[in-house]
């Protein structure tokens, strides 16, 4: 049979003339880039606590002065200090394991591939009152040290022994960042590439150090960019271990001092670290698509192991996960057990204040996921510098330490109240303001994994829609949404794993009577009710190692089991 | 709207990329009428792609205006351009396109606008019936073959009736066998319904077998239009005649004039015959089955080679001398006897 072509009800092209013929053309200009102007007003919004902040810079201080001549060294040098050791340790705990499950078969590589990333789910102010067992473990020998060396060396072993043990407990929860990344790189690495090294004449572990390791080199700084922001962002295990840094200095300042100003510059410094940090990693990251190959190439055959050097990779892989998570988890049990047979068991604290803090959780992270998605929709829908400049400026916040958001969004709300707004009321000081600086804390999350999966989708299927006569909200209902449900649900789950575990910003910015999870564990463990806290701890990291699992099926296909 | 009213005319439309310093389409007139089937054909970076996604507002001009049915829908006066989706074009992707998590019958539904259940039904057991899809309506798109695949994206975009239809390389990711099975196949379909069409390819085969018009472009440059026909025997020049296999230049020996002459139309002419055409020196001769390929050197145009398709190769030796002439050619010179 033959369709006859007839004219369609509608007309073909709508009639300019009409449109021009609207009084406003200005009106119609802006009309034309609503996806654009809600884009640039949402990254403004996010924005804005950052801005505050720099606005404060110049603001006459009283106390700064006093801090700049004290304490300002101290918080940059532990700060440093932190940075350098645990970037280094992380890089060894990162990348072996990750190299030899991805190149290697050996027993148990398959359930530690995805072991090594469980550390992730404990967070570092858990870890570190767990950790701080150690040097009370020393005091003895500490004892002796005085007694036959004198002062000056018990100072500098009790310092060495602090600060040592606070770089190995950070990067035993880090480490999985680079871990991930390395896998990620290694395994999207050509086989093609090193077999021509090893034909060059390389030994397997020459070809490693020559040819996958520079090849991967990008991913591992990325990683590495990871596991800084979250030392630099630490408050919980600075302040357990005594080990002022910027993150402390801010809470100090603020709340101890009463000096804002001094605390916002504080804050703007951490963000001149974070810039300087970000813009190496940019620069690394920028040639990245030179050096990866694609991923549409043969991946490597794994190299079988056999006796002592399969028992030497099997350790190799366990001790980052036994330091890591069965350590701490095994410790946790143990005190949660203890406090459920004893009779302070029977009550769990802040029962209610918790579900409260459960379901703003699961809210927020709903509703900034979907925002997320519509903005990178919005970003992507026409290609232009200022767009992805967007893209990059509303995701800032997921690089500025938690506690510098909440400072800056304290200014915002302060400064709104001042105007007394009628509405305002209705959302300053309450919840609003928490989940608030949440989104702009963690927007980067949901945005880099609508990113990654409106890219997987690809342009011709949002221009098929498009042609077929559906616009683009249309489009994005029935093409993207549809497709995009995969890696949407594992952002919505990392991001209330990531706003359950927050601490540094929701205990600035917490109304009163609202306790997360977070919150619950970490004033137990300050009042040193180790046992209590031990319950709350285990439920933020069974939830969190959840939905790490979880992620990891969705979007890890190299770590999956084949 | 009359007839003569082109469907689509491009108006000194230039698009310019960020970062290149060339337009990749330069200033281009060009009109589609009612009915006709163009074949846009040029290499990689020519600017024909760009063209066509100009066309389908995926891409809007730095310059010059766009018009369809008459009304501009890009550049020119109009303060805001109009959008794909208002300018009910259709448009066949070069890897498809297809919507995967839609079965088949729902991407055919995808474009439809009515509402009406029993239209809908018709319309897409319509378009499936035309394309030789009926059956599998209820496959998804990684369950259908490579040529389903494109049958389907055909499909999809003729279902709404789209005044014209816009085909991107449609068979570049396909093997040369089925290439040619499909290329006839969409030939007939656009045939019976009278779709007016926009083909970009780079393979002339395609154009030729599809086209009523052929449009060459080069570096954002058009550079002849005309039937297949035209365009195959008389180049506009040597890009043009390469775009369809191997040409051989030749120098009008009394006008100067530069013409292509294609290799099958060579014929050979031994001295002593006649002195039409222009002499020359065979260099060399390969046997290709039914025909010889024949390499000789014009006396005419020293340093070049002519490529000859002869069937007499087996009479001859490299070294010959004798004439070649082409047909097509008047015949300007009388017999000897």
């Amino acid at each position: 049979m033959a369709i006859t072509p007839q004219a369609p009800a509608l007309p073909i092209v709508a009639p300019v003339a009409d449109r021009r013929s609207l009084p406003s053309r200005w009106r119609l200009r802006w009309r034309g880039d609503r996806w654009g102007a809600g884009a640039a007003l949402l990254t403004g919004i996010i924005a804005l606590p950052l801005l505050a902040i720099l606005f404060y810079l110049g603001q006459e201080s009283v106390e700064w002065n006093h801090l700049a001549e004290t304490v300002l060294v101290r918080y940059l040098t532990n700060t440093l200090i932190l940075v350098v050791g645990v970037s280094l340790l992380v890089l060894v705990m990162g990348v072996v394991p990750a190299w030899l499950v991805t190149t290697c078969e050996f027993r148990g590589r398959r359930l530690l591939s995805w072991a090594l990333i469980l550390p992730l789910a404990i967070p570092t102010y858990i870890a570190a009152f767990v950790f701080y067992q150690g040097p009370e473990a020393a005091i003895p020998m500490m004892i002796k040290i005085r007694l036959r060396f004198g002062v000056e060396a018990f100072l500098l072993a009790e310092q060495v022994i602090r600060y040592g043990l606070l770089i190995v407990m950070l990067a035993a929860v880090l480490y999985p960042y680079v871990y991930l990344a390395c896998c990620s790189a290694f395994s999207r690495q050509s086989r093609a590439v090193i077999e021509a090294a090893r034909c060059l004449g390389d030994s397997p572990g020459r070809a490693f150090f020559r040819a996958a390791l520079p090849m991967a080199r990008p991913g591992i700084v990325a990683g590495v960019a990871l596991v800084i922001m979250e030392v630099i962002n630490d408050y919980g295990a600075v302040h357990f271990f005594g080990v002022p840094t910027l993150t402390e200095g801010i809470f100090r300042t603020w709340f101890g001092m009463g000096d804002k100003v001094a605390a916002l510059r504080l804050a703007g410094i951490m963000m001149l670290v974070v810039a300087a940090l970000l813009a190496v990693e940019q620069w690394l990251r920028g040639r990245a698509r030179y050096v990866e190959a694609d991923a549409g190439s043969i991946p490597m055959k794994r190299l079988p192991l056999r006796g002592g050097k399969a028992i030497l990779a099997l350790l190799a892989c366990f001790a980052p996960v036994a330091l890591g998570f069965l350590f701490p988890v095994g410790r946790l049990l143990h005190w949660a057990g203890l406090h459920l047979l004893s009779d302070a068991g029977s009550g769990f604290p802040a029962g209610m204040a918790l579900v409260r803090g459960l379901g703003l959780a699961l809210a927020t992270a709903f509703v900034v996921t979907a925002l997320a998605a519509l903005f990178m929709y919005a970003v992507r829908l026409r290609e232009s510098r200022l767009r992805r400049a967007l893209g990059r400026i509303a995701g800032m916040g997921y690089a500025t330490p938690g506690a510098v958001i909440a400072v800056g969004v304290l200014v915002v709300f302060g400064t709104l109240d001042r105007f007394e707004l009628p509405l305002l009321p209705l959302v300053s000081g309450t919840l609003f303001v928490i989940a608030f600086a949440y989104m702009v804390r963690f927007f980067a999350i949901p945005l880099q994994f609508t990113r990654a999966g409106l890219e997987r989708i690809g342009k011709p299927l949002e221009e098929a829609s498009r042609l077929l006569g559906h616009p683009p909200l249309q489009t994005f209902l029935r093409v993207d949404l549809p497709l995009l449900r995969a890696p949407l649900i594992a952002a919505g789950m990392l991001l209330f794993v990531d706003i359950l575990k927050e601490l540094p910003l929701t205990l600035i910015l917490r109304p009163a009577n609202f306790e997360t999870l977070a919150t619950t564990a970490y004033s137990l463990a300050s009042e040193a009710r180790l046992q209590a806290c031990a319950v709350p701890a285990l439920l933020i990291i069974a939830v969190g190692a959840v939905g790490l699992l979880f992620m990891n099926r969705w979007l890890q296909p190299p770590l999956k089991n084949e | 709207m009359s007839d003569r009213t082109p469907l689509l005319s491009f108006h000194a439309v230039t698009r310019h990329y960020r970062g290149n310093r060339h337009a990749a389409v330069n200033a281009i007139d060009l009109d589609v009428y009612r009915g006709e089937i163009v074949a846009l054909i040029g290499e990689s970076g020519s600017g024909k792609t760009s063209l066509l996604r100009l066309a389908a507002g995926l891409e809007s001009p730095d310059g010059g205006e766009i018009l369809i049915d008459g009304r501009v829908v890009a550049g020119g006066s109009i303060a805001r351009e109009i959008p794909p989706e208002s300018r009910h074009l259709g448009l066949v992707f070069q890897d498809g396109a297809l919507f995967p998590h839609l079965t088949v019958e729902r991407n055919v539904a995808y474009g439809l606008t009515t509402k009406d259940k029993k239209t809908r039904v018709d319309r897409i057991a319509a378009c499936l019936e035309l394309v030789g899809l009926t059956g599998k309506e209820k496959r998804f798109p990684h369950e259908l073959s490579g040529g389903e695949r494109q049958r389907l994206a055909l499909a999809r975009a003729i279902a709404p009736e789209p005044k014209l239809l816009l085909l991107d390389e449609p068979f570049s990711h396909l093997d040369p066998a089925l290439r040619r099975k499909l290329r006839e196949e969409i030939r007939d379909i656009l045939q019976r319904l009278g779709q007016t069409a926009l083909l970009v390819t780079h393979d002339p085969e395609d154009a030729l077998a599809i086209a009523s018009r052929v449009v060459i472009i080069d570096g954002g440059n058009l550079m002849q239009t005309g039937t297949p026909a035209e365009v195959y025997r008389r180049p506009a020049n040597q890009y043009c005649a390469e775009r369809f296999g191997p040409a051989n230049r030749v120098i009008d020996r009394e006008t100067g004039e530069e013409t292509w002459k294609r290799p099958e139309d060579a014929r050979w002419i031994p001295c002593d015959v006649a002195n039409e055409g222009d002499p020359v020196v065979i260099e060399t001769i390969r046997e290709m089955g039914a025909i010889y390929e024949v390499r000789v050197s014009p006396e005419t145009q020293p340093g070049e080679t002519w490529l000859c398709f002869l069937k007499e190769g087996e009479i001859l030796k490299p070294g010959d001398h004798g004439r070649v002439a082409w047909r097509g050619t008047p015949d300007r010179v009388a017999w000897k006897s």
